[in-house]
């Protein structure tokens, strides 16, 4: 059976997400150097800024790699597996690591859009893990189906 | 221990190999490989029918319970 539109959609976004990611990780410093007349938080705290940043991109990116490992499974239609479940534990750690950082932005610069940002990770983590405990649930389901004779 | 399958023994008893024993019941040398081993979880009823009348036995000759050691 040929993968779905939609499988194919969300392969491609989970792709381009990983290169993307890799590619804005590495501009950091030069987006915020442009950026910064616009923003003041850039122009005195440039550095701590791209740290902030850069770091959270390289979260960024390992959840993405994360989700591509995940997506290799969906397409050879076996996705309970446990590999999968410690992705999805992985990707909530990724998640409140970037929560974490966010928040350090607090010592720099405070916005409404930052307290969104980390609400959304810290969420975005607790839905992972979840996640990954329901996926673990299913592959033991899986395992005792799979030793049905 | 628990529940014991003794395929092997019903097998030699019968003298079918696991080749003809798969063809005959329509199941994957793979998963009579895992009932002979003692390593499946589960069985179906339909399974241990074919298994019952390939083997011309009762469902008692093929399992067996033995209680785990204390």
């Amino acid at each position: 059976m040929q993968p779905t539109r939609l499988a194919k959609l969300t392969g491609l976004f989970v792709n381009f997400g990983f290169y993307a990611g890799i590619l804005i990780c590495f501009m950091v410093p030069f987006i915020i150097k442009a950026a910064a007349p616009g923003y003041e938080a850039f122009r005195t705290h440039y550095w701590p800024m791209v740290f902030i940043f850069m770091l959270s991109g390289v979260f960024g990116v390992l959840i993405f790699y994360e989700l591509k490992k995940m997506f290799h499974t969906i397409t050879a239609r076996d996705p309970f597996v446990e590999a999968n479940v410690i992705s999805l534990r992985r990707m909530g750690g990724y998640s409140f690591f970037i929560c974490i950082i966010m928040a350090l932005r607090l010592f720099f610069n405070i916005t409404p859009t930052m307290f969104v940002l980390i609400l959304v990770f810290f969420i975005a983590g607790l839905f992972s893990l979840v996640l990954s405990q329901v996926f673990n649930q299913a592959v033991l389901y899986k395992q005792e189906n799979d030793l049905t004779i | 221990m628990g529940i014991i399958i003794n395929l092997d023994v019903m097998m030699a008893r019968r003298k079918k190999s696991l080749t003809d024993l798969s063809a005959e019941v329509d199941l994957t040398l793979a998963n009579l490989s895992i009932l002979k081993n003692n390593k499946a979880k589960a069985i179906r009823f339909t399974t241990l029918d074919a298994l019952c009348r390939a083997l011309d036995c009762q469902p008692g000759d093929l399992l067996e319970y033995v209680p785990d050691e204390p």
